[in-house]
């Protein structure tokens, strides 16, 4: 008994130990991973089998799993209207706030297609109703990432220096489907002043395409503008790994100091989701 | 002799305690009684101007909306006073932040007047520097900006070595025990009162000139700069070529003018060490020893760090 008490005080005490308190800034980056809109089919909406001659509905649950908030349209495709008959094939999606500190797990919404008395193609015994749905929304990804400048390029033993200038910094996401997956720093003198150039790398790794080009917005370094190469990237340029924006500032010598480099895309993207049913025959 | 056994146990306790109360006793010079042990006190150590940050100014974490207050304490621990003279320069600098985010920080600022260490004060001067940003702008989209806060202090300082040498011509070809003095190479360690310091001095007798081949390193945990490099541009403006070079000077009492090389005076360190030689015309006299002193000017750069998170206000 007199174990199991000591055990259990241990226990406490260990555990008021790792408690954050009440001043504790909140600490957790929503803005990371490559997910966008997520399409999850209702299970038994539909069924996987109907006879003919009965009305069905398809329901989906449409989630925005990244960190931004968003719109768009959402559709079905792919039914043959004289064997499934849709009422309405596409929607307005509502506006979908993403994941925050105040709301974990993004907003998420079910959609509801209504279809009517089906029917099978003549002398067949089912019809097997393949359909695809479609989200097409608006998005944007922000890149945010404190960088070292050393504008006076003297490397200067690490302890004096307030940072060390990192050349590449690679990304695994920003909270959505578009991501900064690289950002090349590279600083060289110019005159009395020093350029400093920011090279990004732009790729799509969520599951879905690019319906729009890429543009790129508001580059900043610290609340200081950059001026870039190129204002936006097309789905092509993506396509073919042409996916690079160089952004550029002069600044004066000056001691190393940490800045905050950010940068923003904004474009459509396009996710679907595949689904189907069979249709059968009353004999 | 179980009687011995009791009197040698309480002899040998006894000692150990004896022992323990002397291993105990500090052994800074505010006890010693000789004046002569406080002057080669203040007179050694490797350090110069140290800095801390006040605990928790700046705090670990702060919000956009808060002031940032960071309050150093500055402590003059070498042996050369600073703020004194009209000229005399040392800045302190805080930096490792972007200005356009962390706003109207008086970021320069005078270390005020510093004193070394000397017999009466044998810490050293004291004083507080504050720098404060009442403005703090995050970039739009920017949720947490993590810079380190650093300062860093630049300064004029001056060490001065003063070994005693010893200087024998040979002229008078007389056996060694009775000469004053044996002509040898020394180490000379722990320093003389600043970051750069004399480390060890190889003595030469040709003829009537005694050569002096003098090591000097930086010992101390900063970096040095030239003296020929202005206060004002440290640490942000400084080149290559401004750093770790040192002005020497030396002279022997009696010793007529040192020819030396480097020529203009000027020695640069390699991996922190250098190395000067100078000659004297001693003459033709007998072994005697005498102090040889050796003057080193040189601004010197230190820095610290603390780390800092800004979060933006949760609306």
């Amino acid at each position: 008994m007199k174990n199991l008490i000591s055990l259990l005080v241990l226990i406490l005490l260990l555990s008021a130990c790792g408690q954050n308190t009440a001043n504790d800034p909140i600490d957790v980056n929503y803005k990371s991973g490559t997910e966008g809109i997520e399409i999850q089919l209702v299970q038994n909406h539909p069924p996987s089998r109907i006879f003919e001659g009965s009305s069905f509905t398809i329901a989906a649950q449409v989630s925005n799993k990244g960190a931004y908030d968003t719109f768009g349209r959402f559709a079905i495709i792919g039914l043959d209207q004289t064997y499934t008959p849709i009422r309405e094939q596409e929607f307005e999606m509502p506006p979908l706030k993403g994941r925050s500190e105040s709301n974990t797990l993004g907003d998420f919404y079910v959609q509801e297609f209504f279809g009517e008395q089906t029917n099978v193609p003549p002398g067949a015994k089912e019809y097997r109703a393949k359909y695809l749905l479609l989200a097409i929304y608006e998005y944007m990804s922000i890149l945010n990432a404190d960088v070292c400048i050393n504008p006076a390029l003297l490397d200067i033993e690490r302890e004096q220096s307030s940072c060390t200038v990192q050349a590449k910094q690679h990304f695994s996401g920003q909270g959505a489907p578009v991501a900064f997956t690289q950002v090349e720093e590279v600083i060289t003198p110019s005159g009395e002043d020093v350029r400093i150039e920011f090279v990004f790398t732009i790729e799509n790794r969520g599951r879905g395409n690019v319906f729009s080009p890429i543009r790129i917005d508001d580059v900043r370094l610290g609340t200081k503008p950059l001026t870039c190469n190129k204002r936006e990237i097309t789905e092509e340029e993506l396509k073919q790994k042409r996916n690079i924006v160089v952004c550029s500032r002069t600044e004066p010598r000056q001691g190393a100091y940490t800045s905050a480099l950010s940068a923003t895309l904004q474009y459509t993207y396009k996710t679907t989701a595949p689904g189907e049913f069979v249709v059968q025959r009353i004999r | 002799m179980k009687g011995f056994d009791g009197n040698m146990k309480r002899v040998v306790i006894l000692f150990a305690l004896l022992l323990f109360v002397i291993s105990c006793t500090p052994k800074t010079p505010e006890n010693a009684q000789e004046l002569s042990a406080v002057t080669k006190y203040v007179r050694s150590g490797t350090r110069g101007v140290e800095m801390s940050f006040v605990q928790n100014v700046p705090p670990r974490q702060i919000y956009d909306t808060s002031d940032l207050v960071v309050l150093l304490e500055l402590r003059n621990l070498g042996n050369y006073d600073l703020g004194r003279e009209q000229f005399q320069q040392c800045i302190v600098q805080l930096g490792g932040f972007d200005k356009s985010i962390v706003r109207g920080v008086n970021e320069r600022q005078t270390c005020g007047d510093l004193p070394g260490k000397s017999e009466f004060a044998i810490d050293g001067g004291f004083n507080t520097v504050e720098f404060e940003s009442s403005s703090i702008l995050l970039p739009p989209d920017v949720d947490t900006y993590e810079p380190p806060i650093v300062a860093t202090a630049c300064y004029e300082y001056r060490t001065v070595a003063a070994p005693q040498v010893c200087i024998d011509p040979d002229f008078f070809e007389i056996t060694g025990t009775q000469r004053a003095c044996a002509v040898r190479d020394f180490a000379v360690g722990g320093g003389q009162g600043g970051p750069v310091g004399v480390t060890s001095v190889n003595v030469d007798m040709v003829g009537s000139k005694a050569i002096f081949q003098i090591e000097v390193a930086n010992l101390g945990s900063g970096r040095v700069v030239s003296p020929r490099a202005s206060i004002t541009q440290c640490p942000g403006g400084l080149r290559y070529k401004d750093f770790d070079e040192v002005q020497f000077h030396a002279e022997l009492s009696g010793g007529g003018a040192a020819k030396c090389v480097p020529q203009e005076g000027f020695v640069r360190l390699g991996n922190g060490k250098g190395r000067f030689v100078c000659t004297f015309q001693v003459g033709n006299v007998p072994a005697y020893e005498t102090p040889l002193r050796v003057e080193l000017n040189y601004n010197y750069m230190q820095s610290i760090r603390a780390p800092l998170q800004i979060i933006r206000t949760p609306e």
